[in-house]
């Protein structure tokens, strides 16, 4: 048990008669990094805020490093803290931010300088020292503030959507440096972010978390391609979503024909099949497998640049609507023509409601 | 063509404000440097005799010294209760603190010479007639609005999060508030207290009612000296005052400039 460094509950919080995060279960690993990631308003960050000890859970318990720290304040906690405001200290050079935590615990006061010292250079910010915060440059600042959290080597590291605040391209490196670096430290992280691709890029699990829930925790990968709910399933892009029903003779099939999958995919209790836009294929060559095939009329087809998407009424389905992307090089049929489309086996996925 | 002439009607009406709002100032000051007996102007020679004269009525520098007690002892109290008020009226939910905000502005809405009828009606309804002590109590009150909005103001201006950030980082809420939101607020504090100090010290309508005549403050030893006379010595005791609220912004709009030095 002592490899767990943060233990989550059945954690509720509830502000008035809404409830921000429902029963909410989580246990991060020593050295892990866990991002939860979920739209605006999901209860990711008020999870974030109660990890800290800033926001009191309605019911149940929070654990870091084994204590339980349910009811202690955020200073009593083992914790490093990224604002997404970043809430650097105006009055203070970057060196006394950075010390801040150091001298608030009483630590390493003899090595104080040199902790300093050592958490700026990680973060690559060596003679600016002296500076104050806001003669620095947004990916500077942002680099304080991490230097700032690190430098008490809390037992767990807290990232509230950090680089919400930075231009694309300075987000980008700074996710891989900083990734790299936590890595390299070995920090326990958690991370809060609304973009896929910031999470899956960082992350060695990823918890997609809506409505106050914990929808699937898993490995980024699995996430993409195997999301274990519908909602999961939407927000990682697989928006083709049909019910699934089960013949008499145990064979799967949806509304638009029988389904062939492949065999590891068949454990999962059938509800729900689901594939992405860019699965679905022309079936004009002849298939070598298909794991649904189906007939569809294209009613709009939109240019994209690289890609082109299009709108699909299947026939035995005129009710949905399925989208598919396909790439702009290749041969397109117009709109308003009746085609055959294949999904293939592998690239079709069961999952829950 | 148009442009210009807007400019133009611009700089005249500027000219004609501050003009309107310095001359009589200007005209007080170059009179206290008058050397006649009376008070003329222009004036025909220099002398800083006046200044001399009238400082060492005993009128003028006890009264001085009164409004200056006065004036601390109504800041050392309308500094940390407005800082208080600011701090509590941010943390609490709008509900409450806004209705409490408009309680603590009211003193500034309020005509002055109705609010000084209040005082004086409270302090007899409290049994409060030792003059100092009730001057002192009205003269807190008075001021406190200033502070508590100077206060706000700075907390407004705080970088969002950093008390938290502070907590994550292992401070109590004290050292958070040593360490952290006072350090931030010290620009807000300095300039409210700053102007508690002036408004307290030229106030006129509030001590008029409340004071006695044995411990004037010293507008209200100006007021009574030139019922009686009316030489420049009156406008050299108002240099002075001038001088000393001058004073006082100018060191304010230095400390709050300054504020990484002050943090």
């Amino acid at each position: 048990m002592s490899s767990l460094a943060l233990q989550i509950d059945a954690v509720v919080k509830r502000f008035g008669a809404t409830t921000a995060v429902n029963n909410l279960s989580l246990d991060v690993t020593q050295g892990e990094f866990v991002s939860l990631l979920g739209p605006s308003g999901c209860g990711k960050t008020t999870t974030l805020r109660m990890i800290a000890g800033l926001e009191r859970p309605s019911a149940g318990t929070i654990r870091i490093a084994g204590i339980d720290v349910s009811a202690m304040p955020p200073e009593a906690r083992d914790i490093g803290m990224v604002f997404q405001s970043l809430a650097l200290f105006p009055h203070m050079t970057v060196a006394d931010n950075v010390a801040f935590g150091l001298r608030m615990r009483g630590r390493a006061t003899d090595r104080l300088a040199e902790r300093v010292r050592e958490a700026l250079d990680r973060v690559r910010l060596s003679g600016f020292e002296d500076r104050y915060p806001d003669t620095l440059s947004g990916g500077q600042q942002q680099r304080v503030a991490l230097a700032r959290a690190i430098v008490t080597s809390p037992a767990v590291l807290l990232l509230d959507e950090p680089f919400s605040a930075l231009d694309r391209s300075l987000r980008e490196a700074l996710t891989l440096e900083f990734s790299g670096l936590l890595r390299e430290i070995g920090a326990t992280t958690v991370f809060v972010t609304h973009d896929q691709e910031e999470a899956f890029a960082m992350s060695d699990r990823v918890a997609v978390i809506e409505g106050g829930r914990l929808m699937q925790c898993d490995a980024p990968a699995t996430v993409f391609g195997r999301p274990s709910c519908t909602r999961v399933a939407r927000f990682v892009g697989m928006s083709n979503l049909l019910p699934v029903t089960k013949g008499t003779d145990g064979a799967l099939r949806c509304e638009l024909g029988p389904l062939s999958l492949v065999a590891d995919a068949r454990g999962v209790p059938p509800a729900v099949v689901g594939f992405r836009p860019d699965d679905i294929r022309l079936a004009d060559p002849a298939p070598d497998s298909a794991g649904l095939q189906f007939s569809a009329r294209i009613s709009r087809c939109t240019f994209r640049g690289r890609q082109v998407q299009l709108e699909l009424t299947p026939d035995l389905a005129p009710g949905h609507s399925l989208r598919m992307l396909a790439e702009s090089g290749s041969p397109i049929p117009e709109t308003g023509v009746v085609r055959n489309f294949l999904v293939a086996p592998e690239r079709l996925h069961l999952m829950g409601e | 063509m148009k442009n210009r002439l807007a400019t133009l009607i611009g700089i005249v009406w500027l000219s004609a404000v501050i003009g309107f709002v310095l001359a009589p100032l200007l005209i007080a000051l170059v009179v206290s440097f008058s050397d006649s007996e009376l008070i003329s102007f222009p004036i025909s020679s220099y002398s800083v005799r006046w200044f001399a004269t009238a400082w060492q009525k005993e009128i003028f520098w006890r009264s001085a010294l009164n409004s200056l007690w006065l004036a601390l002892a109504a800041v050392a109290v309308a500094g940390p209760v407005g800082l208080a008020a600011a701090l509590a009226i941010r943390r609490a939910p709008p509900a409450i603190a806004q209705p409490i905000e408009a309680v603590l502005m009211l003193p500034l809405l309020v005509p002055a010479i109705v609010l000084s009828l209040s005082l004086l009606v409270a302090s007899v309804i409290t049994g409060i007639t030792d003059a100092p002590l009730r001057l002192w109590a009205a003269h807190s009150v008075v001021v406190l609005p200033y502070v508590v909005r100077t206060c706000l103001a700075s907390l407004g201006s705080m970088p969002r999060q950093v008390e938290e950030a502070a907590r994550t980082l292992g401070a109590s809420p004290w050292r958070v508030f040593r360490h952290v939101t006072l350090p931030l607020m010290r620009p807000g504090l300095f300039a409210g207290c700053a102007f508690a100090f002036i408004l307290s010290f030229d106030n006129v309508s509030v001590s008029l009612f409340l004071v006695n005549q044995k411990t004037p403050t010293l507008p209200l030893a100006i007021m009574n000296y030139v019922e009686y006379n009316f030489d420049p010595g009156v406008a050299a005791v108002s240099a002075t005052m001038v001088a000393l609220s001058l004073a006082i912004a100018w060191l304010v709009e230095r400390m709050v400039g300054l504020r990484k030095v002050l943090g």
